[in-house]
């Protein structure tokens, strides 16, 4: 379990995250939803690791992300960015295989390819193996990077839910076209049927509708809201968090709540 | 998935493997190639074999070619020591260069265009002028260091400064990072200008040639105290490749492979100050060294640091050496500055770089 406890993170002057709890399960895909300068993106950088928090403890498996090796824990999870700065011409297997970096002197050349394969496949992106990264499409781009991360945590790999994978993704479905965002997002949620902990910071909030298990509801730096959709998707609730006035039907045919703006 | 494309994956992978090896044999053997032509060439002409027997007697061992005293004079004396310098250089420049360029992520952060060769000669060039009297003070031993270490100096101070006002959020402004290197270079420049006013005639005549770069007039005393800096930059660059190969995703993301991200950074930056600037300090500035040839590389086989870095250190010391060939020939019988030669086919090489950029939108 990848988890925080009671978290404060101050940049500057200014407190960015306060008495925040939270936790991704093994298995489950949870979406953290708020307005610009929530602290979303904060909040991912602290259960990445990345980012220290101020008081409070960060911890997967019950052990302080601190104490772990970058390595180890790169090994136990990956983070999509929300758009990758890479600008020199490698091939897209070479940008997977960079995926692979943690598992160095533990896997061998024909594991990485392997599970490298296994990604592209996973991302439908096979035919783009000997593309050069520069010349993709940002739909594009974003599939090969998903690759990446899956690649570097063997998502393909079974195990108990007892050792667990996560996967922790930047608005990974901003400046896609629609068939592009469902495509990462389906990813995702195979992803946790095969126990692996996905969180996902979304903008969207009728994407984290439809597949998310949890909704967590940042505000102002604290969470506003908890729980499954339905629970959380309330007109008062995101009238609170994102002062705007909506509606809220039912999606058609997946009978998820559908927030419409009015 | 189907095994068509199973093996097409497989295919690809081999494909670039072989590649690879097939890269760097050539680099090695034009290396090979420019070294025995730039040791034999000349008033004094030495065959390979008489190279290679000149360099068994001196070790000690005896090799069926003839040779007389002259050639051997001229070998050990002069073109040896000057075709090792060129070699250490070239190799120094590139895999600084190349090492720079992964670590600002652009493959335009040349150690010349960005300030830190003439940073590096501004320190040098303080030394020679202003140490004269300092020379004379320390201690023999040491005397012979000051100016690497002076250079190094110079040059770690200016990659970090460059790095410092590039650098923001974990990412690197490329426009600021030229403009910094451009204010850096003037403001370098205008110190080596004082200096050069304020010199001698005589501090003034050895100056002038060094800092348009050069090889000439090298013996292996001199050389001696900047081998050190310089090959274990070579030795130990390579050894962050993949660290490199993770940092081109951006800082964070490398973070998030496991790398130690500010410790390698550091140890980069150290290290190619280093090798820059003990080059700087033998050599003088020679330009566009850095930049070009990592580009050549990954033309030819992309940006893979494990292959770029050892591929650039064979073709950076190996076109060094068919530079200072054409800088010792063009306008014999006199000798041009290498770093004007340089400078010449390096400036069109980058303007060309900056056209295609805008027509590929990648490097």
């Amino acid at each position: 379990m990848l988890q925080l406890r009671d978290i404060r993170v101050d940049l500057g002057q200014s407190t960015v995250l306060q008495g925040v709890s939270f936790s991704v399960e093994p298995g489950e895909v949870v979406a953290v939803l708020g307005p610009n300068g929530a602290g979303k993106s904060t909040l991912l950088a602290v259960l990445s690791g990345a980012l220290a928090p101020r008081t409070g403890c960060a911890s997967l498996e019950n052990r302080p992300l601190s104490k772990w090796s970058p390595q180890a824990l790169a090994r136990k999870r990956a983070v999509l960015p929300q758009h990758s700065e890479l600008a020199f011409s490698f091939r897209v297997l070479e940008v997977v295989l960079l995926g692979r970096s943690p598992h160095a002197g533990v896997s061998s050349r024909e594991k990485d390819l392997a599970v490298a394969k296994a990604a592209l496949a996973e991302t439908e992106s096979v035919h783009l193996a000997d593309r050069i990264y520069t010349t993709l499409s940002g739909g594009e781009r974003q599939r090969v990077q998903l690759a990446r991360i899956l690649a570097q945590i063997d998502f393909s790999e079974r195990d108990g839910h007892s050792v667990g994978r996560y996967l922790l993704l930047d608005e990974p479905t901003s400046s896609l076209d629609l068939a592009h965002q469902h495509a990462i997002l389906e990813t995702a949620r195979r992803a946790a049927e095969r126990g692996i902990g996905v969180m996902t910071i979304l903008h969207d909030i009728n994407l984290a509708a439809m597949y998310a298990d949890r909704i967590v509801v940042l505000h102002a730096g604290r969470i506003a809201a908890e729980g499954t959709p339905d629970e959380v998707l309330t007109e008062a609730m995101v009238h609170h968090a994102f002062d705007l006035s909506v509606s809220i039907t039912r999606h058609p045919t997946r009978g998820c709540p559908h927030v419409i703006a009015i | 998935m189907s095994t068509a494309t199973a093996t097409e994956i497989m295919r690809v992978a081999a494909g670039r493997q072989r590649r690879a090896v097939a890269v760097l044999w050539g680099f090695g053997g034009l290396l090979a190639l420019a070294f025995l032509l730039s040791v034999g060439w000349g008033a004094v002409p030495i065959s390979p074999g008489q190279v290679l027997a000149i360099v068994a007697d001196a070790l000690g061992f005896e090799l069926p070619w003839d040779f007389g005293h002259r050639e051997e004079a001229v070998l050990l004396a002069i073109r040896l020591p000057r075709a090792c310098l060129g070699m250490l250089a070239g190799a120094a420049l590139a895999v600084s260069g190349a090492s720079l360029q992964g670590l600002f992520r652009n493959p335009l952060a040349d150690p010349a265009l960005i300030g830190v060769s003439t940073g590096a000669a501004l320190t040098a060039v303080g030394v020679i002028v202003l140490g004269a009297g300092l020379a004379t003070s320390i201690s023999s031993t040491i005397a012979p260091f000051l100016l690497p270490i002076a250079a190094f100096t110079g040059g770690l101070l200016t990659t970090l400064l460059v790095y410092r006002i590039a650098n923001r959020d974990g990412r690197t402004d490329v426009a600021t990072m030229l403009l910094a290197g451009v204010a850096l270079n003037a403001i370098a420049s205008a110190g080596i200008g004082l200096l050069v006013f304020i010199s001698t005639d005589q501090q003034l005549r050895d100056l002038n040639f060094w800092l348009l770069g050069s090889l000439g007039g090298i013996t292996w005393a001199t050389m001696l105290p900047a081998i050190p800096f310089i090959a274990s930059a070579i030795v130990a660059l390579p050894l962050f490749a993949r660290h490199l190969n993770a940092l081109l995703l951006g800082e964070k993301e490398a973070l998030h492979l496991g790398f130690h991200v500010e410790r390698t950074k550091r140890f980069i930056v150290i290290l190619a100050a280093l090798a820059t600037g003990a080059s700087v300090a033998l050599t003088g500035v020679i330009g566009f060294v850095g930049l070009v040839v990592p580009h050549l590389v990954r033309l030819t086989i992309g940006p893979d640091h494990r292959i770029l870095l050892p591929a650039s250190i064979l073709l950076g010391a190996g076109l060094m050496l068919v530079a200072d060939l054409a800088a010792r020939t063009v306008v014999l019988p006199a000798e041009l500055p290498i770093g004007i030669l340089t400078s010449c086919v390096g400036g069109p090489f980058f303007l060309w770089l900056l056209l295609r950029r805008r027509s590929l939108g990648g490097w």
